[in-house]
């Protein structure tokens, strides 16, 4: 009994964990960019949202402060140009900002946030810095998300293992429905 | 049973480098996600060749009798194929950290291979999901059986 219950707990954790990390993540945006720019809707300006809040995305966070901060910063100021280009939907303006910082912010706009919650929590100069950049309007002005600063950090990797867990789960549980019914009629 | 052992610890060391690659920042940076990823591509040719085998043999027999999951098992195992192949080309046009110039790739397409890098990496772990599922059993009696 106590182990059906646990079972039963998990899988809706596993399930509403997974829609929370379907947002967290951004999956639909970032599925979606493979089809725009194979199907060349967005082209290599991306597709609209990236511009703006994507702008100056940082390498802040990835190297976690200190000397790796300086050129984050350029990026994402870079990153604005590109932004504006793409919302536009013209091709210069990709190329534009696409030089240096146009295409590498754009992955992380959502992160800004992140940053922002960094500051707020004040966990160190990294988070800080980070903070202050993500707090920048979304025009691609150093959107530089400080987040975590660690070496290692497995709160970006828990939306991905929730996510996996749950197209295990998924698989599993359709597999076992799938032989269920296959041998409840071969057996008949 | 030492070789069902360590394909056992090589596939869960795959699973868990494989998720902290999904993000450059977890695992110290982005010079670690361009190197890891490289190197990892090595186990996943290892991963193969452990079971070759079976890949040699499902596919002698895959437009003959061959039940339903093992072909979708194996269409699962060749999408991932390629995906991890995507994702290791997009990556090194893309990389900062180790210079593929010499590779020839347009930077003018860097948002291309960007994007690919990105939504290919998604499509990868939902079928790596999947792709564990399929094998769960397989994983559960390894479980069982250390015990």
């Amino acid at each position: 009994m106590i182990k059906r219950i646990l079972y039963w707990v998990m899988v809706v954790a596993i399930v509403a964990g997974a829609v929370y990390s379907y947002q967290q993540v951004g999956f639909g945006r970032k599925t979606a960019m493979l089809f725009q720019s194979a199907f060349g809707s967005g082209g290599p300006g991306g597709g609209p949202p990236p511009g703006g809040n994507r702008g100056g995305e940082g390498r802040g966070m990835r190297s976690g402060g200190g000397p790796g901060d300086a050129p984050a910063g350029e990026r994402g100021r870079e990153g604005g140009p590109s932004a504006q280009g793409s919302r536009e939907g013209s091709a210069p303006g990709v190329q534009e900002g696409g030089r240096a910082g146009g295409a590498p912010p754009g992955e992380r706009g959502p992160q800004g946030d992140s940053a922002m919650q960094g500051a707020r929590e004040g966990s160190g100069p990294n988070s800080q810095q980070g903070g202050e950049r993500g707090a920048a309007p979304p025009g691609g002005r150093g959107g530089g998300p400080g987040g975590p600063g660690g070496i290692i950090s497995l709160r970006n990797v828990i939306p991905y293992t929730i996510i996996l867990a749950f197209c295990t789960l998924i698989t599993v549980v359709i597999d076992r429905a799938v032989r269920r019914i296959f041998y409840s009629k071969t057996a008949a | 049973m030492q070789l069902v052992k360590f394909k056992f610890y090589h596939n869960f060391f795959l699973i868990i480098i494989s998720l902290f690659l999904m993000d450059q920042r977890s695992l110290f940076g982005m010079w670690f996600h361009e190197w890891a990823g490289l190197i990892v591509c090595l186990f996943y040719i290892l991963h193969m060749l452990l079971n070759w085998g079976w890949i040699k043999e499902t596919t002698k027999r895959l437009f003959g009798k061959l039940n339903a999951k093992a072909k979708l098992n194996y269409i699962m195992d060749l999408l991932l194929l390629v995906g991890y192949t995507l994702i290791i080309i997009s990556g090194m046009a893309i990389g900062r950290t180790i210079d593929f110039s010499w590779m020839g790739f347009d930077p003018q397409h860097r948002m291309i291979y960007r994007s690919m890098h990105a939504s290919v990496s998604m499509l990868v772990i939902i079928i790596m999901g999947i792709h564990l599922g399929l094998h769960w059993d397989w994983v559960l009696a390894r479980f069982k059986r250390s015990k």
